[in-house]
């Protein structure tokens, strides 16, 4: 029987089935926080059903996937060539080793190239969708998702291992692990993005008090996310310059009440009792350029998340004609931070396109 | 010896007892030497009960598994002695807790002697003793044994914990039975994920890292969702009350009318999960406050009808930034309808009667009663007293007359207090 035929026949089946099935529960997830789980599988079918099964599933997945017209609405034809790409590289990862080595290690290295090719395919399409370098995204998007990876790689090969004596039983357990760690990963980024909703919203809140205020802190922290993304930082880094976006004028406007004796707040003192920013505290005191109390100095990292917000506050100023040339902050901030990192800063936001403001 | 600790001191011995005897009584059935494969299955639970992820009712932790797993691998005894040498945290041990410690060890062995001893009397066969792992053509056979196995060990944990808890806590132990159950399916499928675990290690040892690395990973992000989600209140509360900050007459109000909604809920009778919500609700409930201009909140004068137009448009503003924030967009409704009254005089729908959510009946009075018992700028804070006769007052017609006599009764047998230690004192009461 050649292994197209086992398309139709035995095992093959409820590989398929399998496949289609992951692909069903992506579609419930925001588009986000997909974890294309069915790519391991997809090796795993090719590995043991041959390479054209492989292909045959990995299409079928697809269709239906834009079928239910969730998680992939507006991206077929990405999808179509991504994962065209995915079974393509496992295939030929499985007719050129697989004579020479153990079932085992061939399902590493397919399941590795297979899950490696879609991670490149998806952030090659986030890039040209943003605008940003595919190495940025990439890179970001391998350093957040390597344990998930790791542990679609180490399911596939939990397929080939149990089919021995299992055959298709093995998908049952091994369905159910993908289930639990893709389930497990998009809870977590459910959270993180109600964080940061709930922080935009607030702040937006509190700005809409103060019309010449409003908007201004979520544009700078759009300007900013850009820019750090094209200085090559990445996960939580990035992360954090985009809450210090958000919150770098929250001192000022949480303070609008006339007979306030005490003065404007910084910042970093209107949010110290925020368990999950203490990390961007250093950055807003930066900003905000109150020492830090033990006399040490700020550290470079620090220093670049400060600037590339206070940039970006600046390029707002500029785009919207209302920057105060006398007191630029990005110029307050000039004197602690290392030339070279003020040039990485700004250069990364005149290849982005921004208007940068004079530099000193 | 304090004497409210005895009758679970007394469980926890007897419990231990029974266990150690579970334990010298299988040791006879101990195979001559124990292999590779007890040793792995020992480490990995030994470290998965040091690092259990705790989450609301339900503790993610992968020992359970793991006995099941060594049951079918190696057999009654060496399991019997995973559960033994496993069954309490270290936390346990280094605040000398041994009542718990021995009642852990009692209902971890014990359910792990009748798991292990019903799959061996009903057929099961032990993987390691006949050197291979089970066939396709065997499992139909072995479904009774590992089914009858789960569903016993499912039992005994459920109706042993629960007994635990009941007596611990000085609770009725059917609603802790109840409370206990809603883990069942999960624990049923954690026996399968146990037999798949021997399974795989029958097959090659070295694949037991294949199937506990992703669920390692799985724990790792469930916890890391578990910290954030547990921290949630507590940073809206933060970031309200520090843009609340700027006004000195709403201060605090925001916190207040959580503290007053918590108090009423609970008093209501209202599960956890409700009453979490609700405190959510209150914290953002004047979202669109934040919004209005500030001028227009400290004015002194009389209010137009455009000021007030303006004002009435705070709960349709703080309705829709909450429908934006994910985890608590299910809240905006009450927080749209918190200035609605039962005749309709409300604003900003004039909804009237069951057309108001119980949510939003339930921070109508919170509201009112932080607003009535707060400073204002044009005037003074009433006393409780008198807030609660226009509490009376107006439930004959605004307000949820039943909820109102709830809260006033919760407000006076409440200790006088301030709020925080309100609230402290009854998050110590036994759920």
């Amino acid at each position: 029987m050649t292994p197209f035929l086992t398309v139709i026949t035995g095992s093959a089946i409820w590989f398929g089935l399998a496949i289609l099935l992951l692909d069903v529960f992506e579609s419930s997830l925001e588009e986000a926080h997909g974890t294309h789980a069915s790519v391991a599988l997809i090796a795993a079918t090719a590995v043991l059903a041959g390479w054209q099964a492989a292909v045959a599933w990995g299409l079928a997945g697809v269709i239906l996937a834009v079928v239910a017209q969730r998680s992939y609405r507006g991206s077929f034809t990405a999808l179509l060539v991504v994962r065209l790409s995915v079974v393509t590289v496992a295939g030929i990862v499985v007719v050129l080793a697989g004579p020479a080595i153990g079932a085992v290690p061939l399902i590493l290295m397919a399941a590795g190239a297979a899950v490696l090719t879609e991670t490149v395919g998806m952030a090659v399409r986030q890039a040209i969708s943003d605008g940003l370098p595919a190495v940025y995204v990439l890179a970001s998007a391998v350093q957040q998702r390597a344990l998930l990876l790791a542990a679609q790689v180490c399911l596939a090969a939990l397929t080939v291992v149990l089919y021995g004596s299992m055959h298709a039983w093995a998908l049952l357990p091994v369905l159910a692990l993908f289930v639990l760690t893709s389930q497990s990963y998009s809870m977590l980024l459910d959270i993180r993005r109600t964080y940061r909703t709930t922080l935009m919203v607030l702040v937006e809140a509190a700005e809409a008090a103060k019309p010449d205020k409003a908007g201004h802190s979520e544009r700078v922290a759009a300007i900013a996310h850009s820019i750090s993304a094209r200085c090559g930082l990445r996960g939580r880094d990035i992360e954090r310059v985009g809450f210090a976006a958000l919150l770098h004028d929250i001192g000022e406007i949480a303070d609008e009440w006339p007979d306030n004796q005490a003065g404007t707040r910084s910042a970093a003192s209107v949010v110290e009792h925020v368990g999950f920013l203490s990390d961007v505290l250093p950055v807003l005191a930066i900003i905000d350029g109150i020492p830090d109390p033990s006399g040490e100095q700020p550290s470079e990292r620090d220093l670049l998340a400060a600037y590339v917000v206070a940039l970006a506050s600046d390029i707002d100023g500029t785009v919207r004609d209302d920057l105060d040339e006398g007191v630029t902050e990005a110029a307050a901030l000039a004197p602690l931070v290392p030339a070279r990192v003020k040039a990485r800063v700004v250069a990364a936001a005149l290849r982005n396109g921004y208007p940068v403001p004079a530099i000193d | 010896m304090n004497d409210a600790r005895r009758p679970f001191e007394i469980l926890a011995f007897v419990a231990a007892l029974l266990g150690a005897l579970a334990l010298a009584g299988s040791w006879m059935a101990l195979p001559p030497a124990l292999t590779i494969e007890f040793y792995l299955l020992l480490v990995a639970a030994v470290v998965s009960e040091n690092y259990a992820v705790m989450m609301p009712g339900y503790s993610f932790s992968i020992v359970y598994p793991l006995t099941m797993a060594t049951v079918v691998l190696c057999g009654p005894t060496p399991a019997l002695l995973v559960a033994a040498l496993t069954s309490t945290g270290l936390g346990e041990f280094r605040e000398r807790n041994w009542p718990l410690v021995g009642y852990n060890f009692g209902q971890l062995t014990l359910s792990t002697f009748l798991t292990g001893w019903t799959y061996v009397l009903l057929g099961g066969r032990v993987l390691v003793l006949q050197g291979t792992a089970l066939s396709v053509a065997e499992l139909p056979r072995m479904l009774a044994p590992l089914g009858a196995a789960a569903v016993i060990s499912v039992i005994a944990n459920i109706a042993l914990a629960s007994v635990g808890v009941a007596v611990k806590s000085s609770q009725p132990l059917l609603p802790v039975l109840e409370s206990v159950s809603r883990v069942l399916w999960g624990q049923l499928a954690l026996g399968i994920a146990g037999f798949v675990i021997a399974q795989v290690m029958a097959l090659e040892v070295w694949a037991f890292a294949l199937f506990v690395f992703p669920l390692l990973i799985a724990r790792q992000f469930y916890q890391s969702f578990t910290a954030m989600q547990d921290a949630y209140t507590d940073t809206i509360r933060s970031l309200v009350g520090a843009l609340e900050a700027k006004d000195p007459y709403t201060r605090g109000h925001s916190e207040r009318v959580a503290e007053y909604s918590v108090l009423l809920a609970r008093s209501a009778g209202r599960d956890g999960g409700f009453v979490s919500r609700l405190e959510n609700a209150a914290l953002l409930h004047d979202l669109g406050k934040l919004a209005l201009p500030g001028a227009l909140l400290r004015k002194t004068q009389k209010l137009d009808d455009d000021d007030w137009a303006t004002i009435r448009s705070h709960p349709e503003i703080g309705g829709r930034m909450v429908a934006r924030i994910p985890a608590v967009s299910v809240l905006a409704p009450a927080v749209e309808a918190h200035h609605e009254r039962l005749n309709g005089t409300g604003y900003p729908r004039g909804l009237a009667a069951d057309s108001i959510s119980l949510e939003a009946r339930m921070l109508a009075i919170a509201d009112s009663y932080d607003a009535m018992t707060s400073d204002r700028p044009y005037r003074p804070g009433l006393e409780k007293e008198a807030a609660v006769a226009e509490l009376r007052r107006c439930s004959e017609a605004e307000l949820d007359a039943g909820l109102v006599e709830t809260f006033v009764g919760a407000l006076e047998n409440a200790p006088a207090a301030p709020l925080r230690s309100l609230r402290d004192a009854l998050e110590e009461e036994p759920a």
